[in-house]
């Protein structure tokens, strides 16, 4: 009799333990996963258990903690990247009106002045005064581009057009570098789904790179299945820069009238309006390829 | 689901009605001791097995306040809001109530084994195996009053509904058991002035015995009648009754609880 | 852009009365939205269906992306916290113990937080002092509390001011900014006081007879207030003479004022009535109101 109610005892203490190990179990696998979960995701929320252990409680608390902490460190990290944005936006547009003005007024001074020594000195100062005005350009489109909601509208682009545009733009900066630009389109209408102002500033900011780092041609390809590609012999360009090529602010050289953001930009552009941009670089030849998805 | 029972059993342990109840109940039967000590009461067993009633009458009281409270509180609302699906909150509360009742059968159940037990002895055998189905007599009287405080919003509306059930079980029950306990024959006199038994008018029979069985293993109030006065029918068929109407009681009260519209 | 919610012709009727018709509303992520309607418009209806309070009889309802029919609404509930009409706070415990209880309902796994919430609410030095004793702020602000206690993305305040007293407003509008700046909070506020509303929301969401009339941002509606012109004269029959013949429109206040809508030529204007010798005794710039903007929008009375 005693026996038995001794077995009943220690069975139902073992019952019991069993059900506490799985119910432990349980807890440890949910708080991994929560914990996976929230590092992932935009979330005030931290991990909550079902169990009652109080170790297992600890450790979820333990856990919270430093949750919250990274929680606050990233919502400090996007306020202060806003701000910076708005802040670097703002000043690039206060830099724009003096510059304008100093255009402006050079242009003026150009037609006043007659010493050919003081045109020459003025002649500088435009080329200067433009170069900076580019500079603030670019600075001002990589800000505003970067951010999410720019929302560049999605359209049926014709390519072709767009292409031409800006090779034709060039022209006369291409003359002027000596490239031969070797130039080849489908007869019939490439139609892509992109945004024109996006498009017409990723094929330029492409055409001004091979101006400035070709060693004197430049092959452009368009096919039908909505590629197009920038091909040039590209000597002076190693392995390591070529890997760097789309970073933020890397420029091949430090040369004036070049603050290396054109690339990025590039990408930046094309991932909003829904293209690719890939770059490949063999027997010193630098190839820029962009992808666009056919318009239906 | 855990969760929500926690947070209940955290609302009970504070909550002064639930052990005023039990010490009512402990009271109680402290009480009886006594009258069995005397004699007035058979012996230990009989007392015993009265235990269903203050049970359900307790649970019955604190079940419609505790979870009335959530309704006229609106912290229903608090669980429904952070996405705790209704079926869990009725379940959880069903399964709060129903310990609870366990709670209350053992603070009735204690002075008898503190002090009943070594001086009067151990109860009989029979004596366990009632008070086992007892509890799921409790247990089914505990799903009914928790169908109701679920269903209805009002606190005061559910406290009387369920007391009234519990009076109405248990009076019916009663009701029942005298119409069945009716001997068939009765001793009466015939014109030689001898003594022999004629068959009780009152005596019901047929189908219409059957139905009458049955409808006292059904109704909670009628097992615990039972208990007390001597089984009808044999012991192992009330709780197959019982666990039919926790089933039903849950499933229809889970089915209201999940339509209805909460302010 | 990411929406918190989203509703697509949601309908909710009470046996015959049909309090909303086909409601469509989708509240943006890391926003202020006011809801705005007269009483008995469905806002607080429209609130307890989001809520998972009562089901609709039609339409859609998306919380973080996640129909509200299927298991995935319930784990994106738990990013949501709300005050729905009064409180829901056990009277009879204290404001701690009344948090310590949400922290059970959610499974929190310690109870570090509590006092910080106490301190964000105002509600610090309530010690064991039971809710049913509080003043009704008191209780506004617990009732948020107990929202507040999971750590939600989303907060759903149901006329959070309602019977406040002014320096109650002026502390659950900071604290509602704090919310929505500090932690990232998207906030649904919903008020028949437009002025309060206007001060924080960044978008607005205007409810008439059961439907979202009109759903703006702030900017959007900063720009159709239309701006107008106070102006005083000796009289106003020349100036209405005046007003017709450049075909302006204007409603007139009084014998002396009226209000010019629209762009005006203020030279021309002021040369004009000259010429009619009626002379200007003041003249200011000023903001259509949010509410005229309302009452316009929602086509006459106003119920208040």
């Amino acid at each position: 009799m005693i026996f038995s109610v001794i077995c009943l005892i220690l069975s139902a203490v073992n019952v019991f333990l069993i059900v506490k190990l799985l119910i432990i179990q349980k807890d440890i696998r949910t708080i991994g996963n929560e914990f996976a979960e929230k590092l992932k995701s935009d979330t005030n929320t931290v991990i909550t258990v079902s169990g009652s252990d109080k170790y297992v409680r600890r450790f979820a608390a333990d856990l919270n903690v430093q949750l919250r902490i990274l929680r606050r460190q990233r919502l400090k990290y996007e306020q202060g990247d806003l701000q910076l944005k708005n802040a670097v936006t703002n000043i690039s547009h206060d830099l724009r009106t003096p510059l304008t003005a100093i255009g402006g007024y050079l242009a003026l001074l150009e037609n006043e002045v007659t010493g050919a020594e003081a045109k020459r000195y003025i002649a500088i100062l435009k080329n200067r005064t433009e170069t900076l005005r580019q500079l603030t350009e670019e600075l001002f489109g990589y800000f505003v581009n970067s951010s999410p909601d720019y929302g560049f509208p999605k359209e049926k682009v014709s390519v072709n057009a767009v292409l031409e545009e800006c090779l034709v733009g060039s022209f006369s900066a291409l003359q002027q570098a000596g490239i031969a630009a070797d130039i080849k389109m489908p007869e019939n209408t490439v139609y892509c789904t992109s945004n024109r102002t996006a498009l017409t500033r990723v094929f330029s900011n492409l055409i001004n790179n091979a101006i400035k780092y070709s060693d004197g041609d430049l092959k452009v390809t368009l096919s039908p299945e909505g590629e197009i590609s920038f091909s040039n012999s590209a000597s002076k360009l190693t392995e390591i820069q070529f890997n760097k090529l789309f970073e933020r602010f890397y420029t091949v050289e430090s040369a004036s009238g070049s603050t290396g953001l054109g690339l990025s930009i590039v990408k930046v552009l094309l991932e909003q309006t829904g293209g690719t941009v890939s770059a490949d670089f063999q027997d010193s030849r630098l190839t820029i390829c962009v992808r666009l998805p056919l318009s239906s | 689901m855990n969760r929500l029972l926690t947070a209940n059993f955290a609302r009970i342990k504070r909550s002064k009605l639930f052990w005023i109840l039990c010490g009512i109940i402990f009271v109680f039967s402290v009480l009886l001791l006594p009258s069995v000590f005397i004699g007035r009461i058979d012996s230990i067993d009989v007392a015993m097995v009265v235990f269903v009633i203050p049970a359900e009458i307790a649970c019955a009281i604190f079940i419609s306040l505790f979870f009335g409270a959530d309704y006229s509180d609106g912290t229903i609302r608090n669980k429904l809001i952070v996405g705790h699906s209704r079926w869990k909150i009725f379940v959880a509360n069903s399964l709060t109530s129903v310990i609870c009742a366990l709670v209350f059968m053992a603070f009735y159940v204690a002075p008898f084994v503190i002090i009943g037990f070594p001086c009067l002895g151990l109860p009989t055998a029979e004596t366990f195996k009632t008070l086992i189905v007892g509890i799921l007599t409790l247990f089914s009287f505990c799903t009914i009053y928790t169908m109701f405080s679920m269903m209805f919003e009002n606190k005061a509306v559910t406290t009387v509904i369920n007391l009234l059930f519990a009076f109405i079980l248990l009076i019916s029950g009663i009701l029942l058991f005298c119409f069945l306990m009716q001997p068939e024959f009765i001793p009466s006199y015939n014109t030689d002035g001898g003594y022999v038994e004629i068959p009780n008018p009152d005596y019901i029979t047929g189908a219409a015995r059957t139905v009458l069985k049955i409808i006292l293993n059904i109704l909670p109030g009628g097992q615990a009648i039972q208990f007390i006065f001597g089984a009808v029918s044999p012991l192992y068929v009330l709780p197959i009754y019982s666990f039919g109407i926790c089933a039903l009681c849950t499933a229809v009260g889970m089915m209201v609880f999940e339509k209805k519209n909460i302010k | 852009m990411e929406y918190v919610l989203r509703t697509n012709a949601v309908k909710k009727q009470y046996g015959k009365y049909t309090v909303l018709n086909g409601l469509s509303m989708n509240v943006p992520k890391g926003s202020i939205y006011g809801l705005v309607g007269k009483n008995g418009s469905g806002k607080t209806t429209l609130i307890r269906l989001i809520c998972g309070l009562q089901h609709p009889d039609m339409g859609e309802i998306e919380i973080y992306g996640v129909g509200y029919r299927f298991q995935e609404a319930s784990e994106a509930r738990r990013r949501m916290g709300a005050v729905v009409e009064t409180p829901s706070v056990y009277l009879d415990m204290s404001a701690e113990d009344n948090l310590k209880q949400q922290y059970r309902i959610l499974g929190m796994p310690s109870f570090d937080g509590i006092g910080e919430i106490l301190r964000l609410v105002g509600l610090e030095n309530t010690e064991k002092k039971k809710a049913k004793n509080f003043s009704l702020g008191m209780r506004q602000r617990l009732g948020i509390a107990v929202a507040l206690a999971g750590e939600p993305d989303f907060l759903i305040l149901d006329e959070p001011i309602n019977g406040l007293d002014p320096q109650g407003i002026v502390e659950i509008r900071e604290l509602i900014l704090k919310l929505n700046r500090e932690k990232g909070i998207t906030v649904l506020v919903s008020s028949h006081i437009l002025d309060e509303l206007s001060k924080i929301a960044t978008h607005f969401g205007f409810i008439d007879g059961g439907k979202i009339v009109k759903e703006l941002s702030a900017e959007e509606v900063a720009n159709a207030c239309r701006k107008c012109l106070e102006i005083t004269v000796s009289d106003v029959k020349p100036l209405i003479k005046v007003l017709d013949a450049m075909n302006a429109e204007y409603s007139v206040q009084s014998d002396t004022k009226a209000k010019i809508f629209g762009e005006t030529d203020i030279t021309e204007l002021t040369l004009a009535l000259h010429k009619n010798n009626c002379n200007v005794r003041s003249l200011h710039e000023c903001d259509e109101s949010l509410e005229a903007f309302y009452i316009e929008l929602v086509g006459g009375k106003t119920n208040e």
